[in-house]
């Protein structure tokens, strides 16, 4: 629905919140701007695709208590940390708290705005396989609780005979089992099934010797 | 002493060598260092000079060498003053030489006699330094070593350790006058550096093809980035270098800390309770650094504590506990809390911005450069949000806690 990505600002220095603004929107990207954390949490919506460059000193909360907040929502756009120059210890304290990258001030245009379409390709990227996931989890949910069992048998490398010995069902009814599970998945390969498997973060039992 | 030599412009012409805009305001800044060194002289030679009123009496050849004087010319009866002016411009190439030459650092002795007519000798100290950020330079006078010749008692302990408390006292002050100007520089040029990059974009983007205009944005964007290199170097000029790190007992530093203290907190008679971790706490640290922060926090405590009636209790305490910091480093935490009235919703938010004070005296930079300290030892410095039903101010630094030699 949202399918423009909006880089938003926080930073309590309006003058700095303003000039970033009008230069991140002169190569037409769409900006949102915010004086504080706080703000931004207000109006802040997991939902909408973007990027956020944030101050890393701000009265009240601190861009890194920000980023500890947002650390908890998976669904949080990638954040660049505006810092001092100079500031290598918040610089690495912002990078192991989960800052997509840091940016000293003050920046090249060039680096800012190269780093930003970094940071939105990374959330695109981010929130398709956040979409693939969500699909491929709603299709698994459709399984019965006996093709559960043989998906997960057969993505571990288990052959159709292992699987009916191990579940106590002929091979015939296994293979039965294991159409529709490629059915309800719409896997258009066993390798297809393997991968949701993987994205699933299913894992059967290691393939037995025969 | 130093004059207006920060006046000196920046693209004075030289013949040395072929510099970059860049290498002139490295240089103007160098030379403004009120810190000089150069010594041709052999390392071990005592350089030595007599002065009176500021005017050089009789100096030693070396003394002349190290004030840019040929030993040709004469020294005597010129004022250290001038000397050190003619002698600073040349001073950043010596420095480099002198670094080069694993100079580190080394004594020279001034002679003066004062206006009491004693006999003075001081002890100036002169030390370079090279780290990442470039070339730094201290000088420092120190203490008389000898008066009318009688050499005084050593130092004790406690005056040693009142030197460097005092020491490190100074190098706050003026690092936190440079961080204060250097930060709020920064956001402006950072400001007009962006405006100007978003006119050039726009320009572009309307298919507008104004060379003139253009060039008048380029330029700006080239003049604001010189401005804030400048005020970068100034930065990295008077940024403390005398950092000694080494291994205490952080419990120990605090108590000295509140000693040191004694006099104020005794005249507002305020009470202080400390509650210490039992046990390993060693940091490693500048102690003279650690003791201003304390010191500083100590002190804002106390003027918080004196706005309130005869008869309230004034206590401060200081608290430590480990704790784990957001990268599970085990960290040394230290409260310093007090118990006034807690700051207001408008200062609170505010306290650490440079020039932000609430008290009539005082730059506003204190918290500032203290917070500069503490990060610069890999913790952090803020000020704990209160619960509602509390009234009293409690400000929280932490510090990695030295992991024992022993652990694997």
């Amino acid at each position: 629905m949202n399918s423009q990505p909006t880089v938003f600002i926080v930073d309590d220095d309006p003058a700095m919140r303003d000039s970033l603004g009008f230069l991140i929107g002169s190569v037409g990207r769409k900006v949102e701007a915010y004086d504080s954390a706080e703000a931004f949490l207000e109006a802040y919506d997991n939902e909408r695709p973007g990027c956020i460059v944030l101050d890393v000193r701000m009265p009240g909360l601190s861009g890194l208590e920000l980023m500890e907040k947002l650390q908890e929502d998976r669904f949080a756009p990638p954040v660049l940390l505006v810092t001092g120059h100079g500031d290598i210890p918040m610089a690495v304290r912002a990078l192991k708290a989960g800052a997509f990258d840091f940016i000293e001030k003050p920046f090249s245009d060039q680096l800012l705005l190269e780093r930003i379409q970094q940071a939105l390709q990374q959330d695109d990227q981010d929130r398709a396989s956040e979409r693939n996931r969500a699909e491929i989890e709603r299709r698994a949910e459709r399984l019965t609780a006996r093709e559960r069992e043989v998906f997960e048998l057969v993505v571990a490398g288990n052959a159709n005979k292992v699987v009916a010995t191990e579940l106590g069902l002929s091979q015939k009814t296994v293979e039965v089992h294991r159409a529709h599970v490629m059915e309800k998945m719409r896997a258009e390969s066993f390798a297809d099934l393997v991968k949701m498997a993987v994205v699933l973060e299913v894992t059967g039992p290691p393939r037995s010797t025969e | 002493m130093t004059g207006d030599r920060a006046s000196v412009p920046a693209g004075r012409p030289t013949a040395r060598r072929h510099e970059a805009p860049g290498d002139a305001v490295d240089r103007v800044l160098r030379v403004d260092i009120p810190l000089p060194l150069a010594l041709d002289a052999p390392p071990e030679a005592l350089v030595e000079a007599i002065l009176r009123d500021g005017i050089v009496g009789s100096a030693d050849p070396s003394f002349a060498v190290l004030f840019g004087c040929s030993p040709s010319k004469t020294i005597e009866g010129r004022r250290l003053a001038d000397l050190e002016g003619f002698w600073m411009t040349k001073a950043p190439e010596r420095l480099v030489e002198l670094a080069s030459r694993g100079f580190e650092d080394r004594e020279i002795f001034l002679s003066e006699i004062d206006a009491s007519g004693e006999h003075r000798t001081k002890r100036v100290r002169l030390k370079a330094e090279i780290d990442d950020e470039g070339l730094h330079a201290l000088w420092c006078f120190e203490r008389d070593v000898a008066v009318n010749g009688a050499v005084p008692p050593p130092m004790s302990a406690e005056e040693e350790r009142r030197i460097t408390v005092a020491r490190a006292a100074r190098l706050t002050a003026l690092d936190e006058m440079t961080s204060g100007i250097a930060h709020e520089l920064n956001q402006p040029l950072a400001a007009i550096v962006n405006y100007a990059n978003g006119c050039i974009r726009r320009l572009e983007r309307d298919g507008v093809n104004d060379r003139a205009l253009n060039d008048a944005l380029e330029s700006i964007v080239v003049q604001s980035r010189r401005a804030a290199e400048i005020v970068r170097l100034m930065r990295s000029c008077t940024r403390r270098t005398a950092d000694k790190r080494e291994p205490h007992s952080l419990s120990t530093i605090l108590r000295s800390a509140i000693d040191f203290a004694a006099a104020p907190l005794e005249r507002a008679s305020v009470h202080v309770e400390t509650h210490f971790v039992d046990g390993h706490d060693e940091v490693v640290i500048d102690s003279g650094q650690i003791t201003q922060v304390t010191i500083h926090l100590l002190n804002n405590a106390v003027d918080a504590l004196e706005t309130l009636p005869e008869g309230r209790t004034r206590t401060i305490r200081v608290e430590t506990r480990i704790a784990r910091d957001e990268s599970s480093r085990p960290m040394v935490e230290v409260d310093v809390v007090d118990s006034a009235n807690g700051l207001s919703d408008v200062d609170a938010p505010r306290i650490f911005e440079p020039f932000y004070t609430t008290r009539d005296h005082g730059l506003g930079l204190g918290l500032t450069a203290s917070r500069a300290i503490i990060e610069s030892h890999g913790g952090q410095l803020r000020l704990c949000r209160k619960d509602a039903s509390s009234s009293e101010t409690r400000f929280r630094f932490t510090l990695p806690l030295r992991q024992p030699p022993s652990t694997p």
